[in-house]
């Protein structure tokens, strides 16, 4: 189907918004857009346009974006914590849908920034009596 | 490059005039939607100004009709300004530069309103 | 029967919210101070929640999103990192405070030291966030509150000269001896009992733990329009008990027992079970909201998965963040600070956290790319632009007049 084109400003309609997998869950907000700046760029690349490759997501993406002393040290131990970088770039081609949340094609456990989830859950709320079951 | 590293960068024009700076990168979806949106995000251009306060709020870009007291304070401040991919000729960390002078740079259209999503 | 219980959402709120510790102590204490000459805040605050709450539930219903969400996304993640860290201490505060109201209940009702049933209510209140459907404890602990009624019937039976009341609830003026600022800070802690964050943050999340959509916008205004009329009433019930019975004897409210003293003299052992019923409903009710709202808030911010709608595992770190938050809460509460105390500061700055709040979702619910056709009539943001002036001069004020009065000394 094609849509007739729609026009958007980035920060005030990606930035910040919650992500949803192909699940329903939540997924993390979205903390940062990559664009892609045409490699020839000013010269000899008139008319193509930037691309948007990625939505990025995760608190080392969100700590670049804080600045300041309290993001260099978030940054910080963020790489102390996850020495491999953990960046997560979800790429644009998984995006479904864009609203008042961002409906991605994937699911959120193949996301980098469901590591803590994950964590927290084996070791704090899975060892709890009943996590694994729905309130009654 | 990041969309972050876009904003607030200063913006000055051929002559060297301060135009304001980026508050926000204009994207153009027209490719299809539902099966993947490859490549079909595009930038279109920068909405700069001179204001900071109230820049996320939206008011004079969205068709946000708002409380009228919000609006007047908010939106009046901003001055923004669109300048379109084709007149930007360099990013730096520094700031950007636009061909031509800061003096014929229009307001922003205003995004068309969408209504609710499902 | 699923109709009569689609407005217990409004009414836990309400109850658990409107008229919780803070409520049951400023209100009696008000009223046993200055009668009805700051009835008007309470008037006030039912209109500002109401007019707060109606649209934090549309936004909700209709976009999906709850507030916190809705706060990043319109005011950037620094601003709202720190209006997350301010609404996280003040949610921890009222937490303590209504941890140990319970306590104070329980204590009451058995002659046992509140200290010794802290750690029980602690453990009380995150159990039931752990086990039981968020429905079934909407149901069971708003329709529980509706026992604080008997302080309605108590000032009923009690057979009041109502034309004086509306005289000096509509003339106030200062009793002998009072200062203005002492009066404007208790209108202000008033205010900030009625309006508090923690009450949308848990009613725009609970909307979505119960999946609405726009067709439960009915639902929205139904829930707003009873349940907190009713919590403002039951404020003003206890102001009139303690004008009538606690203030020509001259008590000061320091304990919960002596919000109870009007329902005893009049209604006798029978209206203090009842009483004591629904404090302890209103309190717990309250220990949950604050709870869960700990949780609702950091995990929005985040945007990790997060609700009682999902298994505890499919939530972790929301469920981690609510444990922690009860964890600190219990151990504040027991490091035998002053419950009362605890409970009037965090109406203060309860009071200084609210345009943070309140101002995000004011704008949002006028955004036709959230609300579509349902954006805010013009009467709405009429009264919308005047509660924001009331609340910003409210927020500026609270912390000068807290230290030039000494706290309402």
């Amino acid at each position: 189907m094609m849509a007739a084109a729609r026009v958007m400003d980035a920060a005030l309609e990606l930035l910040d918004r919650q992500l949803i997998d192909c699940d329903d869950r939540l997924a993390g907000n979205v903390d940062d857009v990559e664009i892609v700046i045409p490699d020839r760029w000013p010269d000899g690349a008139s008319g193509e346009l930037p691309v948007v490759t990625a939505l990025l997501s995760g608190p080392g993406v969100l700590a670049e974006r804080f600045g300041g002393s309290l993001g260099r040290g978030w940054s910080a131990l963020h790489r102390r914590l996850h020495p491999d970088g953990a960046l997560i770039s979800i790429p644009i081609g998984q995006v479904r849908d864009i609203g008042s949340a961002i409906r991605l094609g994937l699911r959120s456990d193949q996301l980098a920034s469901n590591r803590m989830e994950v964590w927290f859950r084996d070791h704090v709320v899975g060892k709890i009596p009943g996590a694994g079951h729905a309130a009654e | 490059m990041r969309l972050s590293e876009l904003l607030d960068l200063d913006v000055v024009d051929e002559n060297g005039t301060r135009a304001g700076h980026v508050h926000d990168v204009r994207l153009v979806q027209d490719g299809p939607v539902g099966a993947g949106f490859d490549a079909a995000l595009r930038v279109q251009g920068l909405v700069i100004g001179r204001g900071a306060v109230g820049i996320r709020l939206g008011y004079g870009r969205t068709l946000n009709r708002g409380p009228w007291l919000i609006r007047v304070l908010l939106s009046a401040r901003h001055d923004s300004k669109y300048v379109p991919w084709g007149r930007v000729r360099s990013i730096d960390e520094d700031g950007i530069v636009i061909a031509g002078s800061a003096a014929d740079l229009e307001p922003p259209p205003v995004l068309p309103a969408r209504g609710a999503p499902s | 029967m699923k109709k009569l219980f689609a407005v217990t959402l409004g009414i836990l709120t309400a109850i658990g919210g409107f008229v919780d510790i803070g409520d049951i102590v400023a209100n009696a204490a008000v009223g046993a101070r200055y009668r009805w000459a700051l009835a008007w805040v309470v008037v006030v605050g039912i209109i500002g929640i109401v007019l707060f709450a109606e649209m934090a539930g549309r936004v909700a219903a209709v976009s999906g999103r709850a507030v916190f969400d809705l706060i990043r996304e319109r005011l950037g993640p620094r601003f709202a990192l720190a209006n997350l860290i301010g609404s996280f201490f003040v949610n921890l505060l009222t937490l303590t405070a209504e941890i140990a109201g319970v306590a104070l209940a329980l204590e009451l009702a058995t002659d046992v030291n509140y200290l010794l049933w802290l750690p029980v209510c602690a453990l009380a209140v995150w159990l039931v966030i752990w086990r039981v459907k968020f429905e079934t404890l909407e149901d069971v602990f708003g329709l529980l509150g509706l026992a604080m009624m008997v302080i309605a019937v108590t000032v009923w039976r009690a057979g009041p000269d109502w034309g004086s009341i509306f005289h000096e609830a509509s003339h106030p003026t200062l009793p002998p001896g009072e200062g203005l600022p002492t009066y404007f800070y208790y209108a202000i802690a008033l205010f900030g009992a009625a309006m508090t964050p923690y009450e949308v943050f848990f009613f725009s999340s609970g909307a979505i733990e119960e999946h609405w959509t726009r067709s439960d916008l009915f639902v929205n205004r139904a829930n707003v329009y009873i349940g907190f009329p009713l919590g403002g009433l039951l404020s003003l019930a206890l102001m009139s008990a303690a004008a009538l019975f606690l203030n020509p004897v001259g008590i000061t409210v320091e304990h919960l027992g002596q919000v109870a003293l009007p329902t005893t003299l009049v209604l006798g052992r029978t209206g203090l079970a009842v009483l004591l019923v629904g404090f302890f409903a209103a309190t717990f009710g309250a220990a949950l909201e604050t709870a869960l709202s700990s949780g609702y808030t950091v995990a929005q911010y985040f945007g990790w998965q997060w609700g009682k709608f999902v298994r505890p595992l499919q939530a972790a770190r929301f469920h981690t963040v609510v444990l922690a938050a009860v964890i600190v809460g219990a151990i504040i509460g027991l490091s035998s600070v002053d419950p009362i105390k605890v409970t009037e500061y965090s109406l203060i700055f309860s009071a200084v956290a609210l345009p943070l709040t309140y101002f995000p979702i004011l704008v949002v619910a006028n955004d036709v790319g959230y609300m579509g056709d349902k954006v805010n009539s013009r009467l709405t943001n009429a009264l919308g632009t005047v509660y924001l002036v009331i609340v910003v001069v409210a927020a500026a004020a609270a912390i000068p007049l807290m230290f030039a009065t000494k706290a309402g000394a």
